[in-house]
């Protein structure tokens, strides 16, 4: 018997440290889904740059999203005889929503469309691994096409031209998501209409915007946040030299004619360019009955003055003293602070970030604008990261990191908004 | 035709030898006595294993030895990575404790010694030996783009390596048996499988900055040394053995397979090719993005790397308590410093469709280890308990060669080591049992995050444990 279990010992040692271990399961992450939508863009239709009015929207849907229930409806039939046996029908739909999820307006940067996020940044898979990891609560996330044909509306109320007549020059873009957007959004999708339980952001020109219409509808969103955004047109004069490289000039040495001032024009290979007619677009375009063209800038050969105004004059430097500069500080996020955004913004929490190696300076211009935000007392966390070697924190390298602040951000005043 | 048999299936046997354990690359030792003891056996050196620890004690046989030994190794280390580029993730699996695929590893060893009478006197034999074994496979990466086509290899990290040893030695006593003196002859067939991920850098924003590389090296390739020993019988109670081997270097030769995991992504890959400035970017673009339908790409390259092993020495003292218990104690020091670097030389393309630009051929691929020279102290004993049956019990402390710098989880040499070992041998009519039980402990490793890493780095940081059992079972025949 002692025998026995000295063998049974033995072979218990022998085979001590055998058994497999096994290496934790990579989860399976439910799913949720971009809905594709549809607004008519009523506020875009007629503008001047001739872009389309109708516009698409990618709409996230968080993993367990229930759509809106029809609960009944009623059919209007209107028994209009139009010349022939037509009948128009009218469908009623009474909706019970079930969850009602907080919402997130996220624009998207120049150059990009509605799916600026989901391609760049597969921002799906973000947002389904946050969810499912409790990170964040479960959010509607709308993505507009602001788009134009300068790459960007810089989400504005691009003005009337001439003044007065009606007509936008490049179409009413903080109209469209402020008004039709979240309307849309709200009758077709299970969110939640508290301000409380909306929020904006956006990355570059997005992140300008999420700001811009933070402070101009307090009511309508309880939290904002904004990516590498320029929010501090001062900090423009830096762009200046390099767009005038763009267009093969030297800043240090222009010519003695003015030929080349109006030889600069908007094009693909000149980001930089573009996205300065593109501002120039949203806040000063020319007056097409304004014979004075010191700072015009033609969009197209055609005979009239059909362009827009840029504010740097013939030394190729910022002309704070224009007219036109007037019309771009009414659109600087920081003048609007000072001027009365710090009350609009009161009770909004704010997030901003930048990288420290921005292309664009831009951190110069967010470290700026949180001073402001500092010096009203008012909530906000600014967060200037950095890269490493090899890759720098430039004005998108990081963005798909970032973005997860943003959702963590929103989604804590999500909660306490409940 | 029944021996031929055997004999294949030994060399089968051999062929899927590997192991894992020990200081770097290097098992605990040879013989199950010897390891039984703790490995503290150069003033013993008194069977066929002193082919491996001290070739003079081979003048102690007393007649010919054949011997067939297995050993099984259990390694046990876990690895919780902690692999950031700066501060943010680029696809490695961290903070979750990962498990190698565990398996138990066989390191099968044959040795038979004649004795020359006299007027020779003298005794020569060949042993085979596994001095040099290490194996692990890790799944540590997934790649943190998720518009990558194919599905990324489970076991993307190996290092599956193993020298065998054909040891030819001899051995003879001088001065009434009082001095012996013994040199040996390493012929070592050396084998390596090596994979890792590599991240080469895009240009693109976040999460596709770094696309991925499974990176499989195979090599194969000779080596010669050699080792000497001297074994000296100061008193009835007391004797002690030196010994040490000759570096050796395995020139290895094989091939480098690569398979780039591509990105299926038009919109990103439209807006990219936009931005493009050069014929070369566009040309690398129309190479990392891809279809569903292709996915990868892959290519081989030719490639040839020099292992280098180290020498060694050391010194070991018996001393025989009386006629049951003898005493052991052993001090080695080991030169792993002459493994600084293992450089990769790159060849042409052999196979497959090769990066456009960039193409690493014709270059040489330096991965810096600089492991660190190590001391290592053993001691043990062997109780004669009853005329058949001895109790063998030895201890062992040995610091791992590879410092933080380099360390990765391919290399289970987590930290010091400190061994327990317990055996037995059985002797019945020229006939010999032996049995050995060994369990390691390592001492844990924390490797902090290097913030400067970039694209390349040479250490896995993160948290390191480990602990190993190990069985020896010998049979040796003397007549």
């Amino acid at each position: 018997m002692k025998r026995f279990f000295a063998f049974i010992s033995i072979l218990i040692i022998a085979f001590w440290g055998c058994s497999k271990r096994e290496n934790p399961v990579d989860p399976v992450i439910p799913q949720g889904k971009i809905a594709v939508g549809h607004i008519n863009g009523v506020s875009l239709s007629g503008n001047l740059l001739d872009d389309p009015a109708g516009r698409t929207v990618y709409i996230y849907e968080p993993p367990g999203y229930v759509i809106a229930q029809l609960d009944s409806y009623e059919v209007y039939i209107e028994s209009t005889f139009t010349g022939g046996v037509h009948w128009d029908t009218t469908f009623v739909n009474y909706v019970v929503r079930g969850t009602e999820y907080p919402s997130l307006y996220l624009l998207h940067g120049y150059g990009g469309r509605y799916d600026y996020y989901t391609t760049f940044f597969l921002i799906q898979d973000v947002l389904d691994e946050m969810i499912y990891n409790g990170e964040i609560e479960p959010m509607v996330v709308i993505t507009p096409n602001c788009n134009n044909g300068l790459g960007g509306s810089f989400y504005t109320n691009s003005p009337d031209d001439p003044p007065g007549s009606g007509v936008s020059f490049g179409g009413r873009y903080e109209d469209l998501i402020t008004g039709e957007l979240i309307t849309y959004v709200n009758d077709n999708f299970n969110v939640d209409t508290v301000a409380a339980r909306r929020g904006i952001s956006g990355h570059s020109m997005g992140g300008y915007g999420a700001i811009k219409l933070a402070m101009n509808h307090p009511d309508l969103f309880g939290s904002v946040s904004s990516m590498s955004a320029p929010l501090a047109f001062a900090g423009l004069s830096a762009w200046i030299g390099p767009m005038l490289e763009e267009n093969g000039l030297n800043p240090d040495s222009l010519p003695d004619d003015t030929t080349w001032f109006y030889s600069i024009m908007p094009s693909l290979d000149k980001r930089l360019t573009a996205m300065m007619f593109a501002m120039g677009a949203a806040f000063s375009p020319h007056d097409l009955t304004d014979p004075d063209t010191t700072y015009f800038h033609r969009l197209l050969d055609v005979p009239f003055l059909y362009g827009v105004d840029l504010p740097f004059n013939f030394e190729g430097e910022l002309d704070t003293m224009s007219s036109v500069w007037a019309g771009w500080l009414a659109n600087d996020p920081l003048t609007m602070l000072m001027a009365g955004g710090h009350t609009a913004l009161a009770n909004t929490p704010i997030y901003l970030d930048c990288g420290n190696m921005d292309d664009l300076g831009l951190n110069y211009q967010n470290q700026a604008f949180a001073q402001a935000l500092a010096a009203f007392g008012l909530t906000y966390q600014y967060i200037e990261y950095t890269g490493f070697t090899g890759m720098d924190a430039n004005h998108i390298t990081y963005i798909a990191d970032r973005l997860r602040d943003v959702f963590r951000f929103h989604s804590q005043v999500f909660s306490a908004g409940e | 035709m029944a021996k031929k048999s055997i004999i294949i299936a030994f060399l089968m046997v051999l062929v899927i030898a590997s192991g894992a354990l020990g200081g770097g690359l290097a098992l605990s030792g040879i013989g199950s006595k010897a390891i039984g003891m703790g490995g503290a056996f150069r003033g013993l050196a008194d069977n066929w294993s002193a082919a491996y620890w001290n070739p003079a004690g081979l003048a102690q046989l007393s007649g010919t030895e054949i011997n067939l030994m297995a050993i099984t190794i259990n390694p046990l280390p876990e690895y919780t990575p902690n692999i950031l580029y700066g501060d943010y993730e680029v696809g490695y699996r961290n903070g979750q404790t990962r498990f190698p695929q565990d398996k138990t590893h066989f390191a099968p060893n044959i040795s038979g010694f004649y004795k020359f009478q006299s007027p020779q006197d003298f005794t020569f034999g060949v042993a085979v030996f596994v001095p040099y074994a290490l194996g692990s496979k890790w799944d540590l990466f997934k790649p943190n783009y998720a518009d990558v086509v194919a599905e990324y290899p489970t076991w993307n990290h190996e290092a599956d390596l193993q020298v065998i040893d054909i040891h030819p030695s001899l051995a003879k006593a001088f001065m009434d048996d009082k001095l012996m003196l013994g040199a040996g002859v390493s012929f070592m067939r050396g084998e390596i499988d090596f994979r890792k991920t590599l991240l080469s850098p895009t240009g693109l924003p976040r999460p596709h900055d770094y696309i991925a590389v499974d990176a499989l090296l195979h090599g194969e390739g000779w080596g010669y040394g050699a080792n000497f020993g001297l074994l000296y019988k100061v008193s009835e109670k007391l004797q002690f053995g030196i010994s040490g081997k000759t570096p050796t270097t395995i020139k290895l030769e094989g091939d480098i397979n690569n398979t780039l995991y591509a990105i299926n992504n038009d919109a990103l890959y439209f807006e990219a090719l936009d931005q493009a400035q050069t014929i070369q970017e566009i040309l690398m673009l129309d190479y990392i993005f891809s279809t569903p339908q292709i996915g990868l790409r892959s290519w081989t390259n030719d490639g040839a790397a020099d292992l280098k092993l180290p020498a060694d020495a050391g010194i070991g003292f018996a001393y025989f308590a009386s006629e049951k218990l003898t005493l052991t104690l052993d001090l080695s020091y080991t030169m792993w410093s002459r493994l600084d670097s293992i450089v990769l030389d790159i060849n042409e393309v052999t196979n497959g469709e090769a990066p456009p630009v960039s193409n690493p051929a014709d270059t040489l691929l330096v991965i810096r280890t600089k492991w660190d020279n190590t001391l290592r102290f053993s001691a043990g004993g062997n109780y004669q308990l009853s005329d058949p049956l001895a109790l063998l019990f030895g201890f062992y402390y040995d610091p791992s060669p590879i410092p933080d710098e380099t360390f990765s989880p391919l290399f289970l040499d987590v930290g010091t080591k400190y061994s327990l070992n317990l055996g037995a041998a059985v002797k019945a009519s020229g006939w010999e049992l032996g049995y050995n039980f060994e369990y390691i402990y390592f001492n844990s490793r924390d490797i902090p995050n290097n913030p400067a890493a970039g694209s390349q780095f040479d250490n896995y940081p993160g948290s390191f444990k480990a602990d190993l059992v190990a069985n020896h079972l010998s049979v040796t025949y003397r007549f």
